[in-house]
């Protein structure tokens, strides 16, 4: 068992998922050069190929480490096995695929319709702002200012780091910021809801959501793809999945750690918080581009570091870096120990619920009826936003608050 | 079977809060562990299978050298914020 520092745990995933997607798109590169220069095929493939490396991965998580834990419990602890979705859980994971669906066909539309993709693509970034508006109906609280300057330090810097010299298509960057930004942000919202779903007193594990979720956008793509680029496309796309069956699964098993990563950091912070950490993958992109630029020449292309655009792409290095550091000021953590009156029950607990920054309210048997777990920017919010609740509640006849000043979580 | 969450409160004595937490990090039902400024010096919420198993580990909690008191709270409902 391994006890990390819960904010630790959450940037570790987040950059570690930032880590994984930059040697994704460096092998994706690779597969669009050498192996599949057609798009749309290149997204057939991939999903197709990605469905049997999930399936499989599926299979292997599913078995037992010892007699108590399944070996997918090494990668996120809620594992539960193998879970077919019903209901809610079922319709988020089906709006997950659709939204994925539409952002990957969208790219595929952008990178085959401009002439220097690259030249809109670092405007995909801006979906962390897209996706602050979810985080505000999700949690129904502003983001405080340091937030938001954060989030837009990294949103500039991770634009500046990725430009190029290319002219700026029109056509090209409302795809970016119409449907290929909607469909992230769909994808990125229906994950966040269906990992706060509890499955036997646990989180719906990273590892069936991601899975699931892949069989689906594969579903949509296959629908999607043919109606743009003709049904023939689906018997060539399997006929290179089967030819180059390896190296699409190496970029496949890449995206499924950067997921399953991602899922798991998405399940402990906000989204716009976790999609912003994960930006830092163009950063980590630009010197493994210079390393495989060096050493493959003919497939990866030289990042421009002369001149202004290095002066540039350092900036938006020292950006996103300053954006992290300001998003990674420590929360305010604390308890909030009650005792009530007696038959206050579920009201109590209802009215408990709503007080902002309230991270979870558990009913208890013991010295205490209800331990509140707080979580709040600020021990001056935690005044206003919940202490100030707490003492115009009736059913309460006594609390006792206790800050948490480090705190460690299962891994 | 639903498994049992409970919360272990957790008093030490001055200067062993380093020791009480590396002994408690050993404990395998341990999910979180807090160390804490107010009533109590350290909070640690647990899963275990049964009432026997969470009696099994207080027991194993009190031998822990350094530990003057601990309360335990048996999770009865709980309300997370995504259900709120």
């Amino acid at each position: 068992m391994i006890l990390l520092r819960r904010k630790y745990l959450f940037y570790t995933l987040a950059l570690l998922s930032g880590i994984f997607t930059s040697l994704m798109v460096a092998t994706d590169v690779w597969i669009t050069v050498r192996v599949v220069p057609n798009p749309y095929v290149f997204a057939l493939c991939s999903f197709m190929v990605g469905s049997i490396v999930h399936v499989l991965i599926l299979i292997i998580a599913t078995a037992k480490m010892n007699r108590k834990k399944f070996i997918g419990t090494v990668l996120d602890p809620n594992f539960l096995g193998f879970f077919i979705p019903k209901n809610g859980l079922l319709k988020h994971l089906i709006l997950a695929g659709l939204g994925n669906a539409i952002s990957t066909i969208s790219y595929v539309y952008v990178v085959a319709l401009t002439q220097d993709p690259s030249s809109v693509l670092p405007f995909t970034n801006l979906v962390t702002a897209y996706l602050i508006i979810g985080d505000l109906m999700i949690e129904k609280e502003k983001p405080v200012l340091i937030e938001v300057h954060a989030f837009f330090m990294i949103i500039l810097g991770a634009i500046l780091v990725s430009l190029s010299r290319g002219i700026i298509n029109l056509a090209g960057l409302a795809l970016v910021l119409g449907p290929m930004n909607l469909g992230t942000f769909l994808y990125v919202y229906e994950q966040k809801k269906a990992r706060t779903i509890k499955i036997r007193g646990k989180r719906y594990d990273s590892i069936n959501l991601r899975v699931w979720s892949l069989l689906f956008t594969t579903i949509f793509v296959i629908i999607m793809a043919p109606l743009i680029v003709g049904p023939e496309s689906i018997v060539l796309s399997i006929v290179i999945s089967i030819a180059h069956f390896f190296v699409i699964a190496l970029d496949m098993l890449l995206a499924f750690f950067a997921y399953v990563l991602y899922i798991r950091a998405l399940g402990m912070g906000k989204m716009s918080v976790v999609n912003a950490l994960v930006s830092v993958s163009v950063v980590i992109s630009l010197p493994l581009t210079l390393i495989l630029a060096w050493v493959f020449p003919d497939v990866y292309i030289l990042p421009d570091l002369s001149g202004v655009f290095g002066l540039v792409r350092i900036i938006g290095i020292i950006f996103v870096f300053l954006g992290m550091t300001a998003l990674s000021f420590s929360e305010v953590v604390g308890y909030i120990l009650i005792k009530s009156r007696p038959g206050s029950g579920s009201k109590l607990l209802k009215k408990l619920s709503t007080i902002k920054g309230v991270e979870y309210v558990s009913a208890t048997a013991g010295k205490y009826d209800y331990i509140v777990r707080i979580k709040i920017r600020s021990l001056g919010k935690a005044y206003e936003n919940v202490l100030q609740k707490i003492i115009k509640i009736e059913e309460i006849i006594d609390f006792v608050w206790i800050s948490v000043l480090k705190e460690w979580e299962l891994v | 079977m639903d498994k049992v969450n409970a919360y272990i409160l957790i008093n030490v004595k001055v200067g062993t809060t380093a020791h009480v937490f590396n002994e408690l990090s050993k404990i395998d039902e341990a999910t979180h562990i807090s160390l804490t400024a107010g009533e109590f010096d350290i909070i640690v919420r647990v899963t275990v299978n049964s009432l026997e198993e969470l009696f099994n580990l207080t027991e194993k909690i009190h031998k822990i050298d350094g530990i003057i008191k601990t309360v335990t709270h048996v999770v009865e409902k709980e309300l997370s914020k995504t259900e709120i």
